[in-house]
């Protein structure tokens, strides 16, 4: 079953040493807050997974992590906390056409209480230029926010650049990183990158889910999102979610001891895959770029002419049991296109043609030649229903 | 997500592809989706002898298209006109919201057959 699992950017198996972890410590349930020694084990397991965490971002001092609920929630604080600061001041922020509902949704909310937004567009390859930023800075401009990796097109945003361009615009822009599908499958520093803040999730690199994380360079420079009982040093409300640190601790130590191995695996299987489509099947397009360097090595994002991807997809899912996911699909008034497609300048034919196939740890190569026959036989099936010519009625 | 009778439709039609001695044709453009249905039909004596279409369409509109189609197969025009609202929508089975728009394209079937009749 695993095998036929091609949504690895939607979410990853728990992977079995996680598992294995997470049934040792079932049953560990004090709360951290607690003084006594139930609390304090749970406490230290916090701490711990704390450390493995820091330690795949190469972040320096645990208190720079937080967990919270989900990816979106980190982006929430991240973004949200910095911006309280700036109530009734007219300011402005940057981000981009081609982000997650999780940053969109945000910059949506402040930009009708007439906070001023630029949504910067991408290229044709999905990639954001970092000239288009610096265009885009303005005097009141105080927050910019990028994702590092696409989870449509898998398009890696030169995110060291930008950060480099912004600060020697104005070293007082807070940089917000959304690297919920970068960490742990390409190397994410933050450090070296200079982010003033990073958002990852567990549930993308083989953990837990129910539990992400924020990574604040000076956490001093947010207010909280979440007010409470004084938990994560006051920055997050909440009793900890101790059995998910657990299991995020655990997934971040064997991403950051397998980072480059599962790297050049990932690139060889997505060289594989794009060989094998070219051979088996007619009339694809990629969408994003098929650049290594430029792209998710467990991403590919293709259009196959003609056909209605949703078709595709249930037909995949339906007799071959092969999960995949599409870049359009029916909602009960009109037709969903990807915003990240449109974005990139798309038809609407194109969009609505369009796959994204994500694998992971788990994938093989025969895996991948059984997903091609399946695929072939299904864009097959589907282009004999065609009609001849496809006219407007 | 796709109820039993749409699955089996869309991924097994019985009645896709050209048909060469057809004498009439229903098309369907849903302004919705986009999606396009052609229905090529050989009646003889107000009877549908063939049905076979062709289709651009998600899932749903696909196995519409064929359930259709195997509905109208071997029935005189009258009979198939005559076919109560509510078991025409009982073909198609339980739809969820965003596959709704395919209970257009059924009705927008039986309403281009009703006037082939006339």
């Amino acid at each position: 079953m695993i095998g036929k699992y091609f949504d690895y950017n939607a979410t990853t198996p728990l992977r079995e040493e996680v598992v294995d972890v997470l049934k040792e410590h079932i049953f560990t349930f004090g709360n951290p807050s607690s003084v006594h020694s139930l609390g304090r084990i749970a406490k230290s397991k916090v701490q711990e997974a704390k450390l493995q965490v820091c330690k795949l971002i190469g972040a320096g001092e645990d208190n720079q992590i937080i967990f919270t609920s989900s990816g979106t929630e980190a982006v929430n604080f991240a973004l949200k906390g910095y911006l309280h600061a700036f109530e009734e001041e007219n300011v402005h922020i940057i981000t981009t056409q081609i982000e997650h509902p999780a940053t969109l949704e945000v910059c949506q909310f402040y930009e009708n209480r007439g906070v001023e937004v630029t949504y910067l567009p991408a290229n044709k390859e999905g990639i954001v230029q970092s000239e288009s930023l610096e265009q885009a800075m303005r005097p009141n401009t105080v927050l910019v926010s990028i994702m590092m990796a696409n989870n449509e097109t898998g398009a890696i945003q030169p995110i060291k650049q930008m950060i480099q361009t912004i600060k020697a615009i104005n070293p007082h822009v807070f940089f917000h990183v959304d690297a919920v599908q970068a960490v742990g499958k390409i190397p994410v520093y933050v450090t070296d990158l200079g982010v003033d803040a990073l958002s990852f999730s567990s549930h993308k690199l083989y953990g837990p889910k129910g539990i992400g994380a924020l990574y604040m360079k000076d956490p001093t420079s947010l207010q909280p999102l979440v007010h409470g009982g004084g938990q994560e040093n006051g920055w997050r409300g909440g009793t900890e979610n101790v059995l998910g640190a657990i299991g995020f601790g655990i997934a971040c130590s064997l991403a950051h001891a397998e980072l480059h191995v599962q790297y050049d695996k990932m690139t060889k299987l997505k060289a594989y895959l794009l060989e094998k489509l070219q051979t088996s099947v007619a009339d694809f397009y990629v969408n994003g770029t098929v650049d290594s360097s430029l792209s998710l090595p467990g991403t590919l994002n293709v259009s196959f002419a003609g056909i209605r991807s949703e078709a595709l997809a249930a037909i995949l899912n339906e007799i071959y049991g092969i999960a995949v996911s599409v870049g359009s699909a029916c909602s009960s008034e009109k037709v969903k296109l990807s915003h990240v497609l449109q974005a990139l300048g798309h038809s609407e034919d194109r969009i609505k043609s369009s796959l994204r196939i994500s694998f992971g740890k788990y994938t093989t190569r025969e895996d991948i030649d059984n997903l091609i026959q399946s695929l072939s036989q299904s864009v097959y099936t589907l282009r004999q229903m065609l009609p001849q010519v496809k006219e407007k009625v | 997500m796709y109820n039993p009778t749409i699955v089996a439709h869309f991924s097994n039609p019985k009645h896709s592809g050209e048909l060469p001695n057809a004498n009439q044709e229903l098309k369907i453009g849903n302004s919705v989706c986009g999606d396009t249905v052609f229905l090529k039909l050989r009646i003889v004596q107000e009877k549908v002898e063939d049905a076979k279409f062709t289709a651009y369409g998600c899932a749903t509109s696909l196995a519409t298209a064929d359930i259709f189609a195997h509905y109208i197969i071997g029935k005189q025009l009258s009979e198939i006109i005559a076919t109560p609202i509510d078991r025409r929508e009982a073909m198609l089975g339980e739809l969820e919201p965003p596959q709704m728009h395919c209970l257009h394209i059924l009705h927008e079937l039986f309403t281009q057959l009703e006037q082939v009749a006339v």
